[in-house]
């Protein structure tokens, strides 16, 4: 073998060194400080909100030109909560993150971020500016661990035309199961001979943020007050009435069977297959830019009740992680996103409710919907996982529980006796 | 010089070209090594040792625990159910997704108009990205609005148009299965390709002269000389069966009623749902000793089939 020149030795070290200063290089601005955030989803798939960010960063550089901020959208809900934990525990943790009420648990109780309550006291934060029970969220006692960004309570949607057509009256915000279910049964159209209906009553979805509130308006629950213990809670004679309601509208085929409900890409609501659903704000974007369905043909209405009104309200805020190198600037900025002037910018995009009280009360007087869905915030509560750090595996037995019962034909009560059994197991552990 | 100063400047000079030759050769090879150290080596050693602690992501405190996880993985009936879907999935598609392969590669392999089309074609799936190709899967098997219901329902098959395919406890699985065989199609395909291009032509033309069909040309030559490439693939596809997951996390989250929990999804459920970072670990050991295990087999049962054709 022929051995390589001293020049091609060096060389090849040369490149090796080059290459690992490239990879390893942080290109770190010349002056100022550069701070990181985090949140979930990605700007580039949204034009509107691509614009907005950079209408809300070229004012951030205009009052903080020393304040760098890099941003990194990670998409998807649970991935970004994987990822957020796992960049924590490599010391890779952003300084400033989005934090969603349904996963604020994990991460308050694990010490991963700052109290902003001193902070708050210090500079004279109004914290009453912003809706009392979406403060409370992101707070344990006098700590605060966010500020509210935007939320919506859980509602109901409706389309007008299918109402129309079944000369049904509009849902008011005082109706209850029995109306929903007799809604149900008048908007379900099964022709005669056809192999199922062509269309439905309700989009029922096995998706627990869409079904717990029928829990609770029936007075039960899925964990003990403190939330240690799903025994004589998931299982009781409430949670077992209401799951068998829920799931009697899949099997009485007033709602669509659950492989129908999950095909992504075509929303059965959208589409007019579905006259009503359950879900949050977020959903008048795609309606808006939706070809099937028109915003003007959308209702919103509170979420039927039983034995008592309630909802829940999922919420997202601005936290500063508990070690960031750059506490001030990292406040700064979370105050930043809090303010009026970049709420009233991002409630126009419509994704959620402004937390800030004034905005949304000044965006609710020009825009028909959103009354509806500030009527329904006295009634919203905490996600359980804003308040139980392993809530994310209740879900996930609740949903399997579901598929129990709907798919497997087991009784609620059965299958909710065994989600008892594999929950407690799981929060003690 | 004399000759033993001589001889004694020629070994060191040689020592010296040997050395410089095994310096350059560990720094090209040193890179390579570097990543699989960092990349492989050491996550398979942490990984043993994460299960050995009961380490989740946030606790500070990650305390020694033996074998405890293992034990506790005895009495897991939801692992043994995940285990036992992997086994099904791969003793279901593996063979089918072989014997798809093997008959298309032979389709393939005739002297046919159009015959590098349909190579592509059937090669299609092997450079598609498996979470567009399970999207569109998913499609494919909606009840009633999707296509195999709508051809089902067009071929007059009232009963069965209607069929709930991903969210039936009985059709989930075989549903994955048919899809992994389609997606495993395009790289099983090549290799018989290959294989069957190596088999002389001489061989089918003496047996022509003897009077040999086609079935026992199939029989007596093909079969007998592909027994290396179909082994190389059954090894291959049974390792990769094991550790399917795109499809699982794509189309049906495991479910329904756990029926599609197969052992891949299961440990990214264990690790990234629940953050049990030890369990998980003694979780993949597990699989890892499962995947040794199929594999041992497979050589020895092969191995011996392969020397008895030799001996014949």
């Amino acid at each position: 073998m022929r051995t390589p020149s001293r020049s091609t030795l060096a060389a090849l070290a040369c490149t090796l060194l080059v290459g690992l200063a490239v990879g390893c290089g942080n290109a770190r601005h010349a002056a100022g400080v550069t701070i990181h955030v985090s949140d979930w989803g990605g700007a580039s798939a949204d034009p509107n909100m691509a614009r907005f960010q950079r209408t809300i960063m070229d004012h951030w550089r205009h009052l903080h030109p020393d304040i760098h901020i890099r941003w990194e959208h990670i998409p998807g809900s649970t991935e970004y909560v994987s990822k957020m934990l796992t960049a924590f525990v490599a010391g890779t943790e952003p300084d400033v993150m989005s934090l969603d009420a349904s996963s604020a648990a994990v991460f308050i109780d694990n010490g991963c971020l700052k109290d902003l309550a001193p902070l708050a006291r210090r500079d004279h934060v109004d914290l009453g500016a912003y809706w009392p029970n979406v403060l409370a969220m992101e707070a344990r006692g006098r700590r605060l661990y966010a500020l509210p960004g935007d939320f919506t309570p859980m509602v109901m949607f409706y389309n007008k035309k299918l109402f129309q057509r079944a000369h049904l009256p509009y849902p008011q915000d005082d109706w209850t199961w029995a109306d929903f279910l007799n809604d149900c049964r008048a908007l379900t159209v099964w022709p005669r001979g056809a192999l199922h209906p062509t269309q439905y009553g309700f989009l029922a979805q096995n998706w627990m943020p869409a079904w717990i509130p029928f829990i609770w308006q029936n007075g039960g629950d899925v964990l003990s007050p403190n939330g240690k213990r799903a025994e004589g809670y998931i299982d009781s004679p409430a949670t077992i009435a209401a799951v068998t309601f829920y799931a009697g509208l899949v099997q009485q085929h007033l709602a669509p069977s659950l492989s129908q409900t999950q095909a992504q890409g075509a929303d059965p609501f959208e589409n007019g297959l579905c006259a009503m659903e359950i879900t949050g704000h977020w959903s008048l974007v795609g309606i808006k830019a939706s070809d099937t369905i028109n915003l003007s043909d959308v209702g919103v209405v509170a979420l039927p009740q039983n034995v008592r009104r309630v909802t829940v309200i999922y919420e997202s805020g601005f936290a500063v992680t508990a070690h960031t190198r750059h506490p001030e600037a990292a406040w700064l900025f979370a105050q930043y996103m809090s303010s009026p002037y970049v709420q009233i910018k991002k409630a126009a995009l419509g994704i959620g409710i402004s937390g800030n009280r004034a905005v949304a009360m000044a965006r609710a007087s020009s825009n028909p919907l959103e009354p509806a869905f500030l009527r329904a915030v006295p009634a919203g509560i905490a996600p359980w996982g804003a308040r139980v750090e392993d809530y994310a595996q209740v879900e996930d037995i609740g949903t399997e529980m579901m598929q129990d019962v709907l798919i497997g034909g087991m009784s609620p009560a059965v299958a909710l006796r065994q989600a008892a059994a594999r929950i407690d197991p799981e929060l003690n552990s | 010089m004399t000759v033993p100063a001589l001889a004694a400047s020629r070994a060191s000079s040689a020592r010296s070209r040997r050395l410089k030759a095994d310096l350059c050769a560990w720094t090209f090879i040193f890179p390579s090594f570097l990543h699989l150290a960092i990349f492989t080596l050491f996550p398979i050693g942490f990984a043993f040792y994460l299960s050995l602690h009961k380490w989740d992501v946030l606790k500070k405190a990650h305390p020694f625990i033996g074998l405890q996880n293992y034990q506790n993985l005895v009495h897991d009936t939801l692992f043994w159910n995940a285990l036992f879907n992997s086994a099904y999935y791969a003793v279901a598609s593996v063979p089918l997704g072989m014997l798809a392969a093997l008959i298309i590669a032979i389709l393939v392999n005739q002297k046919l108009p159009f015959v590098n089309l349909f190579r592509t074609l059937y090669y299609l799936p092997a450079v598609s990205s498996a979470v567009a190709v399970s999207m569109v899967w998913t499609f494919i098997y909606l009840p009633e609005s999707g296509l195999l219901d709508w051809v089902l329902g067009a071929c007059g098959l009232r009963h069965a148009s209607q069929t709930d395919w991903l969210n039936s406890p009985g059709l989930a699985m075989p549903a994955l299965i048919v899809m992994s065989v389609w997606l495993g199609l395009g790289p099983r395909m090549v290799l018989y390709l290959a294989g069957l291009s190596a088999i002389p032509s001489s061989l089918y033309e003496v047996a022509a002269v003897d009077g040999g069909g086609r079935w026992a040309c199939f029989r007596h030559i093909t079969w007998p000389l592909l027994l290396p490439t179909s082994f190389f693939i059954l090894v291959t596809s049974s390792i990769s069966a094991f550790q399917v997951f795109t499809p699982v996390y794509m189309m049906t989250q495991g479910g329904p009623m756990r029926r599609t929990d197969v052992v891949g999804y299961h440990i990214y459920n264990e690790a990234w749902r629940q953050f049990h970072m030890g369990m998980a670990s003694a979780q993949s050991y597990v699989l890892f000793l499962v995947i040794l295990l199929v594999t041992v087999v497979q050589f020895r049962i092969v191995q011996r089939r392969m020397a008895g054709y030799s001996l014949a």
